[in-house]
C-alpha cells in the first residue's frame, strides 16, 4: 500500500493554459479592431514640413476613399450616417482627423467636410503621411 | 509544459506575423465656416490663396506653390498669427490643399480657413 506522501502532486496545467490562450485570444482581437481606425491602403498626400502627429488619444478617424467611401473604425458610413454619428458625441471639440485619399478632387472631400461641419464638430484635421 | 510551450511559440508566430510598422502621418488644423443659416458680414481679407486645379492664385494672380510660399513668407513677415483664407476649387486635388497647407506649417502659420469655391 502506498503512503499519501508518495503521491505526485500536479497543478493541473493543461486547463490553465486553455484558459490563458482564450484570454490571449480575446484581447488580440480586440486589439486589432482598434488599430484598423486607419485605412493603409490610402495614399495620403505627402508633407515635408508638418511634425508627425499622434495616431492614438481621443479622436475620429475618417477615412475617405474616392465615391467617397467613407469609413469610420472598419465601419463603412454614408454621409447620412457620418452626421448622425458625429451628433451622438457629447464632445464637440474632439478632433476629428478626415484621412482623405491624396488623388481625391476636392469635390469628395468638400462633402465630408462639410457633414462634419454641420454636425457641430469645430476641430477639424487633415491627415497627410509623413513619411520620407 | 512542453505544450506551453507550443502555445507560446504560436503566439510568437502569429505577432511576428501580424506586425505593423504605425505610418507616421501630419494631422494639420484648418478652420471652417461654422454652419449658420444667416450670412455673416464677411471677415476683412488679408490673404488670399484659391486652389485650381492647374495652379495656385494668390490676390488674382496665378502661381506656382513655391512662388506663393514665397509671397506668403513675404507678406507675413511682421505677423505670422494672421489670417489666411484657403478656397478649393471643387475640381482640384486633395494633394494640392495638403501641399499648401504644408507650406504654411513650414512658414508658422497658425490661422488657416479652408472654404469651398462652388465652381
Amino acid at each position: 500500500m502506498r503512503k499519501a506522501s508518495d503521491l505526485e502532486i500536479e497543478t493541473p496545467i493543461t486547463s490553465m493554459i486553455d484558459i490563458v490562450f482564450l484570454l490571449i485570444i480575446f484581447f488580440v482581437v480586440t486589439s486589432t479592431i482598434q488599430k484598423e481606425a486607419i485605412d493603409r491602403d490610402l495614399q495620403l498626400a505627402k508633407s515635408q514640413y508638418t511634425d508627425p502627429a499622434d495616431l492614438e488619444g481621443s479622436k475620429v478617424i475618417i477615412n475617405v476613399r474616392p465615391g467617397p467611401s467613407i469609413t469610420v473604425g472598419m465601419q463603412r458610413l454614408n454621409l447620412h450616417n457620418l452626421k448622425i454619428m458625429l451628433r451622438k458625441l457629447k464632445n464637440k471639440e474632439t478632433p476629428i482627423v478626415i484621412r482623405a485619399d491624396g488623388g481625391m478632387t476636392y469635390r469628395e472631400v468638400d462633402l465630408v467636410m462639410a457633414a462634419v461641419g454641420e454636425s457641430g464638430m469645430t476641430r477639424i484635421r487633415l491627415a497627410a503621411s509623413a513619411e520620407n | 509544459m512542453s505544450a506551453m510551450i507550443d502555445v507560446v511559440f504560436l503566439l510568437l508566430v502569429y505577432f511576428i506575423l501580424t506586425f505593423k510598422i504605425e505610418p507616421l502621418e501630419a494631422h494639420m488644423t484648418v478652420n471652417m465656416p461654422s454652419p449658420s443659416t444667416v450670412p455673416g458680414q464677411p471677415p476683412p481679407v488679408l490673404l488670399e490663396v484659391k486652389i485650381l486645379p492647374d495652379r495656385y492664385v494668390l490676390n488674382g494672380v496665378g502661381l506656382t506653390l513655391d512662388t506663393v510660399e514665397r509671397t506668403i513668407d513675404d507678406l507675413t513677415r511682421d505677423d505670422r498669427s494672421q489670417t489666411l483664407i484657403i478656397k478649393v476649387g471643387l475640381n482640384a486635388k486633395q494633394h494640392q490643399l495638403i501641399s499648401l497647407l504644408d507650406r504654411c506649417e513650414k512658414l508658422d502659420l497658425e490661422n488657416l480657413n479652408v472654404l469651398t469655391l462652388k465652381y
